[in-house]
């Protein structure tokens, strides 16, 4: 069986399939380090209320469901500091920075998320 | 006559094209692009026994019947497919004519495989999708074309030596 196998593969396959394998693991590479995002944006009940730069250091003060909620974002990083509702499970999600990354208030219906620009085309297609 | 005989020939790697196709498209993966792409080893052969033009004619004409087979036609798989065929089928003979000793099925038909599903997801970017996040799949995407590519450049081998050794290949070139 070894020997059949021998006998299929010339030496340009190997060298296609050594190719090949430092393709995929150059994508490997490549493709896990996360794209750092250009925009935040704010959904409310799933709509969008507000896009902001990641760049650009600054605090906003909205309103969520149960109440007041302030994002800020400083050193490209975005995340809630203030929240009117009662877990306050927000606010410990953290920091977010690379695009797709979210931050979610169930209570106050918020979703925060970072996009990169390329992705900003369409926010989503229907069917 | 001569040209008689190539077009049976044509015409059955056609046919055996269209029903591989059709066949395997019923077995689903998580997404949805992907296929193991057993109808290629069709294209491969005609590349290999004739030249560039069968081939294209293999491959366009194995989309076409297979979409029409199996419902799908004008679809994006169609669309797709279509546009994976010819862009692997140009990339294979280019390979073939570069090395012809050199190179055997195996090693054509991994490239083609390569090609085929990136040129799929690159169109699939352009004109479905349009989120640049899907090229997060392209590693796990090669690596698979790597494994199919592997397995149907052995069916090819195989499908090869088998028409060699029963003579039927000699009466039909």
């Amino acid at each position: 069986m070894k020997h059949i196998l021998k006998k299929m593969m010339k030496p340009g396959d190997w060298l296609v399939i050594g190719l090949v394998s430092i393709l995929f693991i150059w994508s490997l590479i490549h493709y896990s380090r996360r794209k750092n995002g250009d925009m935040v944006i704010v959904y409310r009940f799933n709509k969008n209320i507000y896009e902001l730069s990641l760049q650009k250091d600054q605090i906003l003060n909205f309103q969520g469901l149960t109440g007041d909620m302030q994002l800020s974002i400083k050193n490209n990083q975005a995340w809630i500091s203030e929240s009117s509702c009662p877990n306050k499970i927000c606010i410990h999600m953290g920091k977010i920075k690379t695009s797709g990354q979210t931050i979610i208030c169930l209570p106050n219906r918020i979703l925060i998320t970072i996009k990169s620009r390329n992705a900003l085309l369409y926010d989503g297609i229907t069917q | 006559m001569q040209t008689n005989k190539k077009l049976i020939s044509l015409s059955l790697l056609i046919a055996m094209g269209s029903i591989l196709f059709t066949v395997e498209s019923l077995i689903q993966f998580p997404f949805f692009w992907f296929r193991i792409g057993i109808a290629n080893c069709m294209t491969i052969l005609a590349l290999k026994w004739w030249g560039l033009k069968e081939g294209l004619i293999v491959s366009v004409f194995r989309v076409i019947l297979g979409s029409l087979l199996s419902g799908r036609f004008f679809s994006p798989l169609f669309v797709m497919a279509m546009s994976g065929g010819i862009a692997s089928t140009l990339a294979m003979r280019l390979l073939m004519i570069v090395s012809k000793t050199f190179i055997g099925p195996i090693g054509v038909s991994i490239f083609g495989a390569v090609i085929k599903n990136m040129i799929q997801i690159s169109i699939s970017y352009l004109t479905y999708i349009r989120t640049i996040e899907i090229f997060y799949i392209l590693p796990i995407l090669i690596l698979m074309s790597l494994f199919t590519g592997l397995c149907i450049g052995f069916l090819t081998i195989l499908i090869d030596a088998k028409l060699y050794s029963s003579r039927i290949l000699s009466e039909y070139l």
